[in-house]
């Protein structure tokens, strides 16, 4: 048997020819594996099927949408989608297989159906949420207590994210100046290494658990962006199950990622996310200062009782002072006149005594004929001085009464400015005492004042 | 300060209670003077945590590194 060899480039074409011939461009359903766009706008894929049940990979292909489609593609793709076109989506593809000699076989992607990626990620979605709540995680992050003061701040984000540069200036130089501490934990946040990095990020966190007050995961940028690492069952597992509160602000308008739905608490990006913390900060401050304010008005109002319970006791003795500066008060006066007369009459009467004692003694001793006449003179000196005591004495208390009394004269009173108020010719003491429209008389130290009252 | 090793939390607490004593008894001259103190102390402590950086926290901080 004679073999007749054709070269590979004659068999090779002669396979471009048979596919080129037997295979019509149809839609087909797969998983992007790869994806890369090089310079000149062309996009390579590795495109995946898997068992459904084994999870292994039982069909592979390379595939490529040429700039001029991918222009076009790529927007309706991700207007449709909210997603970027990227590794780990599930596609639905219009495709020409192509086989060239130096290649081998390549699918020239031409359309896509974006509507099944959607279908697809919701029930790839719903999957991870099951499963997460089989696994009794889905709640436990956001049943945390939100500390009362959140001011230490673990960021899981890109350094170089232009999101994370925003976050960090806003939380700085918020207007009011409240200090928030952060810590940036790098992470990749998107592509195939997102996923270990992110829960590497977590892991590194929990070793500071009792430090940081909240984790916060940001990405910045456009809504558009590849939100496989969040739509992740292990980094949903670890961020429902982290100790701290985590806030998420990853950047996207469509629905929320399943990260999203277990994380404490989910806000669209990061600048939602300082504003956030930064509100947090201001409720305290509204709350300390409430405080402040309560206690400043509740301390003034018990010194103001204090202060009114000494004008009270004042006022009392000034109401019993003028009182006695009443007509029913002239008592004071008649017993001022009294103890006037009275002292006058004691000093009088002590000064008689004492002339009477001072002659008696003088006639005694006259009389008796003392044996010794210098001790007479002295025990009458002694007498004298004796008396002459007792009178100054007396004079001293007297005017010391006196004086007491004259404090008490409604006339010095009055020249100090206190002034007796009369209604009906009675002294005053309550405005409930008159009426309205009513004439009173005002009594000052010099002259009178005839009022009339216009308002009680 | 005294005030040092309370957290913001307790501080507010104790700030509350402050505000509690004050609204139901009717404390004298003396005790009040010593509560509005305490009080006044709370309140700078607290403000200071809202807005002043601790260098301590910072250090922590810094430790952890990249």
């Amino acid at each position: 048997m004679k073999i007749t060899p054709v070269s590979l480039l004659e068999l090779n074409q002669q396979i471009k020819k048979a596919v080129k011939e037997n295979i019509e461009s149809c839609w087909i359903t797969a998983e992007i594996s790869e994806l890369k766009v090089n310079y000149s706008g062309h996009c390579y894929l590795e495109l995946i099927q898997k068992d459904e049940t084994s999870d292994q990979v039982v069909a592979k292909s390379r595939a490529t949408i040429w700039s001029s489609h991918f222009r076009m593609i790529k927007p309706y793709f991700e207007s449709t989608t909210g997603q970027e076109i990227a590794a780990g989506l599930a596609v639905m593809i219009k495709v020409s297989a192509e086989f060239h000699e130096l290649y081998g076989m390549s699918l020239n992607i031409i359309d896509i159906e974006p509507t099944y990626t959607v279908g697809e990620l919701v029930i790839r979605r719903q999957k991870i949420i099951e499963k997460l709540t089989e696994d009794g995680v889905v709640g436990m992050n956001k049943d945390l207590e939100f500390p009362y003061l959140c001011q230490k701040i673990a960021v899981i984000s890109s350094a170089t994210a232009a999101g994370y540069e925003d976050f960090t200036d806003q939380l700085e130089n918020n207007p009011t100046g409240y200090k928030l501490y952060t810590k940036l934990f790098p992470a990749v946040m998107q592509g195939n290494d997102a996923e270990d990095s992110i829960i590497k990020a977590l892991e590194r966190i929990y070793e500071y658990e009792g430090f940081f007050d909240a984790v916060v995961i940001i990405r910045g940028g456009g809504s558009k962006s590849d939100l496989g690492c969040f739509d992740n069952y292990r980094v949903a597992y670890h961020v429902a199950q982290f100790p701290i509160p985590v806030i998420t602000g990853i950047g996207h308008e469509q629905d929320d990622s399943v990260t999203d739905l277990v994380a404490y608490i989910r806000l669209k990006t990061p600048t939602a996310v300082a504003a956030f913390l930064i509100d947090k900060m201001s409720e305290l401050d509204g709350e300390l200062q409430s405080l402040q304010e309560q206690i400043f008005q509740i301390s003034s109002s018990i010194i103001d009782k204090h202060k009114d319970s000494i004008h009270h006791k004042a006022k009392d003795l000034q109401l019993f002072v003028s009182r006695f500066s009443s007509a029913e008060g002239s008592v004071l006066l008649s017993s001022q006149h009294r103890l006037a007369t009275i002292s006058q009459g004691v000093l009088f009467r002590l000064q008689m005594e004492t002339g009477r004692t001072e002659t008696l003694i003088a006639q005694k001793a006259k009389s008796v004929l003392i044996k010794d006449k210098s001790e007479l003179q002295y025990i009458s000196s002694l007498l004298k001085k004796t008396i002459h005591n007792q009178i100054s004495t007396g004079k001293i208390v007297i005017e010391v009464y006196d004086r007491q009394i004259r404090q008490l004269d409604p006339l010095t009173l009055l020249k100090k400015g206190y002034s007796i108020t009369k209604s009906r010719g009675l002294v005053m003491t309550k405005s409930i005492d008159v009426e309205e429209g009513e004439l009173i008389e005002t009594i000052l130290y010099e002259g009178k004042l005839i009022s009339q009252i216009k308002k009680l | 300060m005294a005030v040092k090793k309370t957290t913001y939390k307790e501080a507010v607490e104790e700030l509350e209670e402050i505000l509690t004593s004050l609204e139901e008894s009717h404390p004298d001259v003396d005790s009040l003077t010593a509560k509005v103190k305490r009080a006044a102390e709370l309140i700078k402590f607290c403000k200071g945590k809202l807005f002043e950086t601790e260098a301590e926290i910072e250090k922590i901080i810094e430790e952890i590194g990249e």
